[in-house]
């Protein structure tokens, strides 16, 4: 498993996430097939920035990878876990 | 819009909630469908970048239209109002039109190729129109993508994902599936369902006005 780094900072929401969501996807590519996404520096997420983060764990998962989300602050936390994203998506604090 | 082009969500849940055979809508619990509707509106803008929500509010990121007539007058309703409302409050507002928005996605469908309409008589005398599949092909295809996407672990995709939640939240699943399909489902349906503000919001709302109308057949 070769693993991207990415960091997340400030909002992920819906006029930001199509670029985010690019990035990701462009990381994906030659050996690379996991990521581990910085979001110490994430202060809001919408449902539009969650899906980035969902869309990005299908692709890795697809290419036999995964996607981790680091250090998220407590707001951060409590809507992935309202979610329910943290049963799918791995988070270390 | 084309035959070819992905069905919209308004689109997918009518065709499920349309009785093959029949050609008319299942009995589903009151008003589950207008809401179900309405949600499927304000999802489909979100797909589009034109609102997005949080667990607090739903507000708008871009005014442009979609060249959907419904989904443009959803848009056009949202901007009108004051901004950063609950997702709630605009359930309640854009299931309002009850079932003429049914009616108006039936007619995109038959627009569409999808559905045909066919006169029947009622008691022999009364007038009713119906609207059978005309293949049948799309609808197959949407509920062989659930089945296949309930049936596995896999991170569902965002419109597979709020299909699941406007079924779940309409009752659609329990006439979908036979009861020990849907015991058997229901964790990776409410897991799936559950990824979505919306669909959560949709959930709550509609079992909050059952409620609501339950308490008051009680007491009168």
């Amino acid at each position: 498993m070769t693993i991207a780094i990415y960091k997340l900072a400030g909002r992920l929401d819906g006029a930001s996430s199509p670029a985010h969501e690019k990035a990701l996807q462009e990381l994906l590519v030659g050996d690379i097939n996991s990521i581990d996404i910085d979001l110490s520096e994430l202060d809001y997420v919408s449902s539009a920035g969650l899906r980035v983060l969902l869309v990005a764990a299908k692709a890795a998962k697809a290419k036999g990878g995964k996607v981790t989300l680091l250090s998220p602050k407590p707001a951060t936390v409590e809507v992935l876990k309202i979610s329910g994203f943290d049963k799918i998506i791995p988070i270390k604090a | 819009m084309t035959a070819h082009t992905r069905l919209t969500l308004a689109e997918e849940l009518v065709l499920i909630a349309l009785d093959d055979e029949r050609g008319s809508l299942i009995s589903l619990p009151q008003f589950s469908l207008e809401f179900g509707l309405a949600a499927a509106l304000v999802m489909e803008l979100t797909l589009l970048g034109r609102v997005d929500t949080d667990v607090e509010k739903l507000f708008v990121i871009s005014a442009d239209k979609t060249g959907n007539a419904l989904l443009d007058d959803a848009l056009a309703q949202i901007i009108a109002e004051p901004q950063d409302q609950p997702t709630g409050v605009w359930l309640r507002r854009l299931s309002q039109p009850g079932p003429v928005l049914c009616d108006q996605v039936i007619a995109g469908l038959v627009g569409r190729g999808v559905l045909h309409p066919v006169e029947k008589r009622l008691l022999w005398v009364f007038k009713t129109r119906v609207y059978p599949p005309t293949s049948g092909l799309e609808e197959a295809e949407v509920k062989s993508r659930l089945m296949t996407l309930l049936n596995n672990d896999e991170i569902p995709d965002t419109h597979d994902a709020l299909l699941v939640g406007l079924l779940r939240a309409t009752g659609i699943f329990e006439r979908l599936l036979s009861g020990s399909e849907l015991t058997r489902l229901s964790p990776r349906i409410n897991q799936i369902a559950n990824l979505e503000e919306i669909s959560r919001e949709l959930s709550h709302t509609i079992s909050e006005l059952q409620a609501v109308m339950a308490s008051a057949f009680m007491f009168g």
